[in-house]
């Protein structure tokens, strides 16, 4: 029940070595970077890292190849993390253009002898290493890079693709030709199967007709129109008989008759503007349909098949083409796109002549061994932990940590907003009251179990956050329902085990009995009670800690409404339950009226504890008493409304056991196995429905009435930039 | 056998309607498309609308006939719906819809008989409501004249209304549409009057008034922007001649200072500072058509989410629905005129 300590960590150092002081810093996923130049403006020379991605492009041109081709990237080609932060170094250069790069393989057992000369004429980098072939990327300077070309040919290197950094465009690969014809055949070959398709869907709405269509198209006096008509449209027609056209209906498809509209040539266009009137929409019958439509059928599905054994064919061909080049571009594709991420974490940094700087905060715990890591990457590093507050301009992000009981209920907490740093973590105290708020309110040991068995599922097979919330409150539900004694609404079920194993006289709580409900009543707004004490006193520790002493102690929700909320409490508890009456003069005024007061004057009164000397409210002294006065209602009436809330826990009980009861009812009207199918579905019912409610009021509860008090929400989320690790090795 | 309770499921039917309306979202997404087909195929692919325009053809597909569609769907819910009405009751919700295309028909009728194309009147006929309608289509479309259209309606509510714009000029016979459009809203409102009186009590007629009499209201400001706009020296007692019948006086400080305004300017002036023109903001002032139903749009809205009263959640979704499709419309036309998206959304009423 924690929030996360965390450190302010500055990193400073040399350009050339940003790129690793980045790799270091992001890798382990835990650093959360913030924009120095968006929080400090421009000052001091810095500006932020603006240069465009010049991997993006390479990067784009390869998920288009993969999408064309549709493969499947699942078997990338692992390349060891060092390896790709080593050769992301080498290809810095490029970016410059002081460097001239290749990419190709090499026979495995040529490496270790390049290795031992890389550093010289030209920098060298085995990527990984397959049937004894190593696949690999060498750099040199422009004038090196004929004389490295020589020594690498002499030892058996195949060059595969040469990046090339400085172009608008991305030049293909090698691989890419042969693909792209295979794509564009592919392409032809779908579209004439899309047309014979076509041709076969306009025929079916002529099957009737057993004239050739030449024969039709070819009249020497006649328009002809195919194609398809509304229904309301064709009911139209008749409206027309004095106009010289007649529609031949076809088939009926939906609201649409298709068919034939014959004309002359003299009257066509005053026909064709009646049509358009009508929403006729004309299909043009393809050139390559000939003859009576019935017969043509059989030629258009023996093109389709013909179409489609070439597709299969053009298929095999390009899956063999991949797979030939498969590894190949599995390998740039990893590094390409290591390359592209560890480029866009550069914008993280701000740039001043020729170094960066780098600002974050990190988990204290991992502070240290990231300092120490970052000094070992270069001399001109330079790394500066400070205390999270120690920079104004930052505000620390808030990591919860949370043990694992309590830590699905974060989502909750999340959904109301982010504890600050200075806050005391919620999360715990929201558990472990929700938990009990839902296990009372739902206490079922047999639906429980369900609900427990259902979040189990969830959260194990459909990995849902959820599913161990419900664990959680279904477990908590079984056992108020051992303490109720109910078992899927049989409420004497578990009567010989509380007589006979516990040795007590009947089953400990007897919801429906008409003298349990006022006991469960008060219970319940005992529990709110304690509930709103306990969320004050956060409040009250939240103030103390971060010195805020208006929220500590003159706040409605400080010690000063503890104090009248208890006073009023005592008062009324000692009234009701006998005692002396409490509410003297003395009392009056030391425990309602001076607390209200203090309330009233909370703002003026936390303006001297800060130490500032105008207190004069801002909007006038009137207007200052008005919202005053207003506020105090409205703290008064929200005392009373909070506790009073609280009684729903009681109602739930109750209206729990009512409804399971009804069920119990119908179960017993019924005979035989419907007796059992009315008892699965009315539990079931139950359930979803009481659960629903109970799981929202529990949650309303939580927000409304205890939130409310102690939590503002206002913190920022730690949100690390984790350098894209799934096409490494670990 | 129905029970007249059962009319309560309109009211639940509705808000579950309109739950499925476009959002404003999709209204910007729409407003970026390029041109009609691209605008139908998202409505048939990513709306509520899928279901309508599912035998569409977006590459194909015309404004008009999409239109056509668009309406037919409006009509069949407005069928549905009228299924769970009370039978004493329907005359109310056919005389709502039912009256109100009628005189559309008439009216778009009157329009091609003055520019002499009453051909044209079958394909622009709503053959889907054909059924439901007092006057079909085997009588209005052998009309060729005025008189023929009298002799069409003999013995229906419309015919006498129109006796009187019979032109005289039997060389250039000229039919004064806008006389026309006043006669026969006014009978529609007479009509809807008297239904509403005899089909709601209580609380349901108290809405319904309030509705009808703001849209009344509405109408009228909007009739008066024109005249005064379009006829200057048009007199104060001509004006009234050409207003609706009010179902509610305005307050007669209201109306004679608006029937006394000299210029639109004047009056939109004071219009907006009565109790009519909430909606009446600076942008909208260049269409007060606009502006009205903006501020029907924000009551209707209102209504759905708040009324148990099934007539009030009823005209208020009717409204909702064409306001739907008007926007649909609007976006298709814009969208043709190259207009930019930003200016488009400022044409649309979005709640």
């Amino acid at each position: 029940m924690s929030i996360e300590k965390m450190k302010l960590v500055k990193v400073t150092g040399n350009l050339y070595e940003m790129n690793a002081a980045l790799t270091a810093c992001f890798e382990g996923g835990c650093f959360h970077p913030e924009h120095i130049v968006q929080r400090a403006g421009a000052q001091g020379g810095y500006h932020p890292f603006e240069a465009a991605n010049p991997y993006l492009p390479i990067l784009s041109k390869l998920d288009q190849i993969a999408g064309e081709c549709q493969v499947d990237f699942a078997q990338r080609q692992p390349i060891g993390r060092e390896t790709l932060s080593t050769a992301a170094q080498l290809l810095l250069g490029l970016e410059d253009g002081l460097a001239k790069a290749r990419f190709g393989q090499l026979p495995a057992g040529q490496c270790a002898e390049l290795q031992r000369e890389s550093g010289q004429l030209f920098s060298f980098v085995p990527l990984c290493e397959q049937n004894g072939v190593c696949w690999c990327i060498y750099t040199a300077s422009p004038a090196n890079i004929a004389q490295a070309d020589q020594v690498f040919a002499q030892a058996g290197f195949s060059k595969t693709w040469e990046p090339d950094l400085s172009g608008d465009t991305v030049e293909d690969f090698a691989f890419e030709k042969e693909l792209r014809q295979l794509l564009g055949q592919k392409q032809l070959l779908m579209a004439a199967r899309e047309r014979g398709s076509s041709a076969i869907e306009q025929l079916s709405h002529m099957e009737s007709l057993n004239i050739s269509l030449d024969d039709i198209f070819a009249s020497k006096y006649l328009e002809v129109r195919f194609g398809r008509l509304p229904s309301d449209s064709y009911a139209k027609l008749k409206y027309y008989d004095d106009r010289l056209f007649f529609f031949q209906p076809l088939s009926r498809e939906g609201d649409f008759h298709w068919g034939f509209c014959f004309t002359d040539k003299v009257h066509v266009a005053e026909v064709d503007e009646i049509l358009s009137s009508l929403f006729f929409e004309r299909v043009w019958v393809p050139e390559y349909i000939h003859g009576v439509p019935g017969q043509t059928f059989a030629h258009l599905h023996q093109a389709i098949e013909a179409a489609d054994q070439e597709l299969a064919a053009t298929d095999v061909a390009m899956k063999e083409t991949i797979e030939n080049h498969y590894d190949m571009f599995s390998v740039i594709y990893t590094l390409v796109q290591y390359l592209s991420n560890s480029f866009e974490l550069r914008r993280y940094v701000s740039i001043y002549e020729n170094s960066f700087i780098l600002v974050g905060f990190i988990p204290d715990s991992l502070a240290e061994p990231l300092k120490s890591r970052l000094l070992g990457l270069g001399e001109s590093i330079a790394v500066e932990l400070a205390d999270h507050d120690s920079d104004k301009r930052f505000q620390a992000p808030t990591r919860l940590k949370n043990n694992f009981i309590v830590k699905p209920f974060e989502m909750f907490v999340d959904m109301y907003g982010v504890p600050g740093y200075g806050e005391v973590d919620p999360t715990s105290f929201l558990a472990w009251t929700y938990i009990l708020l839902f296990g009372i309110m739902f206490g079922d040991l047999g639906q429980g179990l369900v609900i427990a068995l259902l979040g189990l599922f969830l959260s194990r097979v459909k990995k849902m956050e959820f599913g161990r919330i419900l664990t959680r409150i279904g477990l908590s539900a079984a056992v108020f329902g051992t303490l109720y004694g109910s078992v899927f609404g049989l409420e004497h079920l578990l009567d010989p085990f509380y007589t006979d194993v516990l040795g007590l006289p009947g089953k400990p709580v007897e919801v429906m009995d008409p003298e349990t409900i006022n006991t469960l009543l008060m219970a319940a707004i005992t529990i709110g009670v304690a509930m709103i004490v306990l969320a004050m006193l956060i409040n009250v520790f939240t103030g103390i800690r971060n010195r805020d002493w208006e929220k500590a102690l003159f706040s409605n929700n400080g010690v000063a409404g503890l104090v009248f909320y208890s006073a009023v409490l005592a008062g009324a508890v000692s009234m009701l339950t006998g005692g002396p009456n409490l509410f003297t003069l003395p009392y009056i005024l030391a425990f309602l009226v001076l607390p209200i007061l203090i309330i009233f004057l909370k703002h003026p009164l936390g303006k001297l504890s800060r130490g500032q000397k105008d207190i004069k409210p801002e909007d006038g002294i009137g207007s200052f008493v008005i919202e005053g006065f207003f506020e105090l209602f409205e703290v008064v009436l929200s005392f009373v409304t909070n506790t009073l809330s609280f009684m729903r826990v009681g109602g739930f009980i109750i209206s729990h056991a009512g409804m399971m009861s009804v069920v119990i009812t119908l179960t017993e009207m019924m005979q035989g196995s419907a007796s059992i199918v009315v008892l699965i579905l009315g539990n079931l019912f139950v359930m979803a429905l009481e659960g629903f409610i109970v799981g929202i009021q529990s949650l309303r509860l939580e927000f409304y009435e205890l939130f409310s008090r102690y939590f503002e929400g206002q913190g920022k989320p730690f949100t690390p930039v984790v350098l894209d690790s799934s096409t490494m090795a670990d | 056998m129905r029970l007249d309770f059962s009319e309560n499921a309109i009211t639940a039917k509705i808000k579950a309607l309109y739950g499925r309306r476009l959002t404003r979202a999709q209204y910007e997404e729409l407003c970026r498309k390029k041109n009609t087909s691209e605008i139908a195929s998202y409505l048939k692919e990513r709306t509520h609308l899928s279901g309508v325009l599912a035998r569409v053809q977006p590459a194909t597909v015309r404004s008009d006939q999409l239109e056509s569609l668009l309406r037919k769907a409006r009509y069949n819910k407005y069928q549905d719906l009228l299924q769970y009405a009370a039978p004493k009751n329907r005359e109310f919700y056919n005389c709502y819809v039912r009256n109100l295309i009628e005189i559309q028909l008439i009216l778009q009728l009157i329009r091609l008989l003055n520019i002499g194309r009453p051909e044209e009147f079958i394909g622009s006929f709503p053959g889907f409501a054909e059924s439901g309608l007092r006057i079909g289509l085997d009588k209005l479309a052998r009309v060729k004249s005025y008189d023929g259209l009298l002799a069409a309606l003999e013995g229906t509510e419309y015919h006498d209304p129109l006796l009187r714009y019979r032109s005289t000029d039997r060389q250039n016979p000229y039919i004064s549409y806008s006389g026309c459009e006043i006669a026969l809203m006014d009978c529609y409102y007479a009509s809807l009057k008297a239904a509403a009186g005899r089909c709601l009590k209580g609380k349901a007629r108290q809405e319904m008034e309030d509705i009808l009499a703001t849209k009344i209201a509405l109408e009228n400001l909007i009739i008066l922007y024109r005249l005064k706009k379009y006829y200057p020296d048009m007199p104060k007692e001509e004006m009234q001649g050409h207003l609706l019948q009010l179902w509610r006086k305005l307050p007669d400080r209201l109306t004679d200072s608006i029937l006394a305004a000299k210029t639109p300017e004047a009056y939109l002036q004071l219009v907006r500072s009565s109790r009519y023109a909430a909606a009446l903001t600076d942008d909208v002032v260049a269409s007060i058509g606009f502006g009205s139903q903006n501020i029907r749009s924000i009551l209707s809205r209102r209504y759905i989410r708040r009324t148990q009263q099934p007539a009030t959640a009823f005209v208020s979704y009717m409204f909702q629905s064409e306001m739907e499709i008007d926007n649909i419309l609007r976006i298709i036309e814009a969208v043709r005129y190259g207009m930019e998206p930003g200016e488009i959304m400022e044409l649309l009423v979005i709640h």
